[in-house]
Formats: structure tokens, C-alpha cells, sequence
């Protein structure tokens, strides 16, 4: 694989783990160690889109 | 090997030039858009000046966006939503992190982060690290009080994410901080150029201890000027057996710069994740090319909570025409950050840095680390005194070592100065960030 080819991949998984953690605080409603753990990992998905996705989609209008 | 990894983040480092403009035209649209909408303080200020986020449509349009100095912050602070007033973005219960700036300049200023913005944190000070050697490796040594200052937790917080081992070196005094680094045989440190020659100085002298044989090969500095100053950066490596790196940041910005390992006189600004420009002080207009001094506006891209956009800095820099060897295509501002705007001060009608003073005074083998300069005036004539120490057993010297550092002094400064000497260790010293520069006139 070459290497955009990896960059795509690591994005496209980026976005899976982000929909799952979307997921899981709609789940979390009344659990607040799920809740609060997710929005950590929210956190650092949003370093992950800073390192890769946002230059990856240059010509993209930005959505959250 | 993860490890053998030169670049925390290869694809953005190496990105050519044309693609970190994109990136950062696009980010800066998308950060525009976040506080016209979200801040009270900045809508106020866009609106005052007729501009709204359809007004960007090219990387010039960027200029029209008015810029935001620190007084206007304060106006807009201290009251509901209580302390951070106008200039918050989100709802205060989304708030995780309190600091505040040190106030050297007047009355600090709050700065909210949200538990993303203190993630960002971290990851801007991941990228300085990396850069600059640090690996899993370290056991991180780091001698700072952990209070309101931001300093260095986010450096705390990098070098875990990093996979350091972090010993936090707060509440300890500088005696115990050096005994807890050579029991430990820390590998790394941060801390300001200033505690860097203290904790060296205290060694030597109370403990019989020569900082250079203990573990620490590698320091980083941040909090004021100095690892970017030739003759304090040589003293330091010097003292230490250890390389000595600079990193530049601020509380309001972010941790924005850094000094990489191939050490290349100057400092790369991690521009994926900050825009700066440099306006001309006298014109206003800005520079894009290399070798022309100017004063920094700076836009934080990602940051949420409280954002920097077109912050007024009024730190000095100019762009280094050079690539840097080692391949990252992040700029370098040459010399790092020459001065502050609000530092550099005309004495007998003559622009002084005071940067330039420390330069001469620690490339003079025989005066000791710490000096004084006190400007006052006596009718309508300036004066300037320049207080230093003399290291101990070399008084014979005195006349040759004035001779030199009176010639140095006009050579760097073109100023005349009274010159004072003292015995070493008589001048105030200073734990975090000295206050070396006295202007008298203004009161």
C-alpha cells in the first residue's frame, strides 16, 4: 500500500471509531463512567482528524 | 521501530507548502466562522468592522479580519459567564481547565479550555517534544510549581502521551530537585533558561555537585527568551552536558513553536495547527518574505473554548529563508523570537532590545550568569546601568573584562552604560521567569 493509500485508511477508520462514539453517548444517557470516558475518546478522535483528515480533505467544506 | 520515527506526524511535517496554505486557509475559515457564532466578543469586534466569514474567500481576505490585543480581553472578562465573560464559546459546564497569564504586562487574563482544547494542548507539545528527541525512553524530570500558569503541563502532559516516564518535581525546593534527578538518573527536563543556570548555579556552589555528570542530555525551555540567545544557550548546554532546545508559546495562543533537534538557529512554527503572519510595526503591512522583522499575529486553528484568532502577540520574529535539514517543511522563524514589542525601548534616542544585552553579557567568559540593567533618567537625560557579577578569583581581571564588555556593548547596542560589578551570587535570582530589565522612567 502506498503510502496516501495508509493515510485513507487511517481515516477511514478514524471516522468508524468517531460514528461508535457517537453511538455510545446516545447510550449513555444514565451511565455517567461511559458518558464521560466517551467524551474523552471523542477528544482525542478530534486530535486524530487534526493529524490526518483535515489536510486529507483539503477540497472538503468542513463538517463536525 | 516507532521509536526511530524522526516526525510525530510525518504526513503534516513533511506536507509541501502549497498544501499547508490550503490547510490553513481552510482551518482559519472554519476557526472565523466558530467565534463569529459562538463568542460574544468576537461578533462584537466583526461586526464593528463590517465583516462576516463570507468575506473570506482568498488567503489575503485573512487580513481583514481585525486583529485582538490583550487589553481588549480584559475589558471583556470577569463576569457572567463568570470569569471569562464574552470571549467564551461554549457553555462554562463544558470547561475542564482554568489558567491564567502571569500578568507581567498588566492584569492577567483567563484563559477556558475545554478537556479537546487541553488534549490540543498536549498534542502541540507532542510535536515539540518528539522534535526534539524525546522518547519512551525518558524519565522526564519537570521542576515547576504546577499552578494557574499553563508553563508546563501541557509538556507534563505530551511526554505521557509520548510513553515518557514523568516525575513531577513540583513542591520540591532546588536542592531536592537535583537530588531527586540524580537518584533517579532523570534523562530530560523542562524549565526557563532562568531556573536552568539557577539549578546549575546551586549545584555547583551549595552542593559540590556539577550538573554535567548527571543523567539530563536534553533540556527544553519555554516562559521567556533565552535557549534562542546564542551565548545563554551555550552556557546552559555547557553547564548541563545536555543539549538545551527552545520552544515558544503563550497561555492566550498555545504552544505555537519549537526548536528542533538539528538546532538550526531559529524556530519552527507548527503551522498546520497555527497560522502566523508578520506585520510590518510601522506599515501595518504583512510580510511574507524572509529577513524583514515585524511583530506576530497569530491564529490558533483548533482552538475551541476561547479562541485565538489574529491575536496581536507583539512578539518580534522574521521568517528564516532556509529549509531546515531536518525535512520538515514547517518554517523556521530565525533566531527565534527576537524580542517583544512592548520590550524594546528607546534609551538616549536609541532602539535597545534588551536580548541583546543578554548576549553580550554571557558570551563574556568570567562574568556570571545573572545581570541587571536599570534605566532611569536624571533631568532630560537617559541613563543606563548595567549591573553583572564577577565570578569568584579573577578581580584581577576586572579592567580587561570591562574593556571587553564595555567595546561588545557598543557593538551590539550602540549605547554608553554605567557598568557595576558585583560579587557573584548578590544579584536577585529568579525560580521561574527573571525580571532583569528595570525602566525606571516610566513611573
Amino acid at each position: 500500500m502506498d503510502k496516501q493509500s495508509d493515510l485513507h485508511s487511517i481515516d477511514r477508520k478514524i471516522q468508524v471509531i468517531k460514528k461508535a462514539a457517537v453511538e455510545l453517548k446516545l447510550l449513555s444517557d444514565n451511565f455517567p463512567a461511559v458518558r464521560k470516558n466517551t467524551d474523552r475518546i471523542s477528544a482525542s478522535l478530534k486530535m486524530m482528524e487534526m493529524n490526518i483528515s483535515d489536510a486529507l480533505h483539503l477540497d472538503e467544506e468542513y463538517k463536525d | 521501530m516507532i521509536d526511530d520515527q524522526k516526525y510525530w506526524n510525518p504526513f503534516l511535517e513533511t506536507l509541501n507548502e502549497e498544501k499547508i496554505r490550503e490547510l490553513q486557509f481552510k482551518k482559519f475559515k472554519r476557526i472565523f466562522q466558530w467565534a463569529y457564532d459562538h463568542s460574544v466578543f468576537h461578533r462584537s469586534l466583526y461586526d464593528a468592522a463590517g465583516i462576516t466569514p463570507d468575506d473570506i474567500r482568498s488567503f489575503a481576505d485573512i487580513r481583514l479580519v481585525p486583529k485582538v490585543e490583550k487589553s481588549m480581553m480584559r475589558g471583556v472578562q470577569r463576569k457572567d459567564p463568570f470569569p471569562y465573560g464574552d470571549a467564551l464559546c461554549v457553555p462554562i459546564e463544558e470547561v475542564t481547565e482554568f489558567r491564567q497569564t502571569s500578568g507581567t504586562t498588566g492584569q492577567p487574563i483567563y484563559q477556558a479550555d475545554t478537556w479537546q482544547d487541553w488534549e490540543w494542548w498536549s498534542e502541540c507539545w507532542a510535536y515539540i517534544l518528539w522534535a526534539q528527541g524525546y522518547r519512551p525512553a525518558d524519565r522526564v524530570f519537570i521542576p515547576f510549581g504546577y499552578n494557574i500558569f499553563v508553563a508546563f503541563w501541557a509538556g507534563h502532559y505530551a511526554a505521557e502521551k509520548i510513553g515518557c516516564e514523568v516525575v513531577p518535581g513540583g513542591v520540591l525546593d532546588t536542592q531536592a530537585r537535583i537530588l531527586k534527578i540524580r537518584e533517579l538518573k532523570a534523562t530530560a527536563m523542562m524549565a526557563t533558561p532562568t531556573y536552568v543556570l539557577g539549578m546549575a548555579e546551586t549545584a555547583k556552589n551549595k552542593m559540590n555537585i556539577s550538573p554535567a555528570d548527571l543523567s539530563i542530555n536534553k533540556i527544553t525551555c519555554a516562559g521567556e527568551p533565552g535557549a534562542s540567545i546564542p551565548s545563554t544557550k551555550k552556557r546552559m548546554q555547557n553547564a548541563w552536558g545536555a543539549l538545551v532546545f527552545d520552544h515558544a508559546g503563550a497561555t492566550e495562543i498555545g504552544a505555537w513553536s519549537f526548536e528542533c533537534r538539528d538546532q538550526p538557529g531559529g524556530m519552527h512554527v507548527n503551522e498546520a495547527f497555527f497560522l502566523v503572519e508578520i506585520e510590518d510595526a510601522e506599515t501595518g503591512e504583512i510580510i511574507e518574505e524572509p529577513g524583514r522583522r515585524g511583530k506576530m499575529i497569530i491564529t490558533a486553528l483548533d482552538r475551541m473554548a476561547q479562541p485565538c484568532v489574529r491575536f496581536d502577540a507583539k512578539d518580534i520574529i522574521e521568517w528564516d529563508p532556509s529549509p531546515c535539514s531536518c525535512g520538515r517543511t514547517f518554517r523556521l522563524i530565525k533566531g527565534g523570537v527576537i524580542g517583544r514589542a512592548d520590550d524594546i525601548t528607546k534609551v538616549k534616542g536609541v532602539l535597545l532590545a534588551p536580548s541583546a544585552i543578554e548576549e553580550v553579557v554571557r558570551s563574556i567568559e568570567g562574568l556570571c550568569d545573572e545581570y541587571e540593567v536599570v534605566v532611569d533618567r536624571l533631568g532630560d537625560a537617559d541613563r543606563i546601568k548595567l549591573k553583572v557579577e564577577l565570578m569568584p578569583g579573577i578581580e584581577d581581571r576586572v579592567r580587561e573584562i570591562e574593556s571587553r564588555l564595555r567595546d561588545q556593548l557598543r557593538l551590539k547596542t550602540n549605547l554608553g552604560y554605567r557598568i557595576e560589578f558585583h560579587d557573584c551570587g548578590k544579584l536577585p535570582r529568579y525560580e521561574a521567569k527573571a525580571k532583569r530589565f528595570k525602566d525606571l522612567r516610566k513611573k
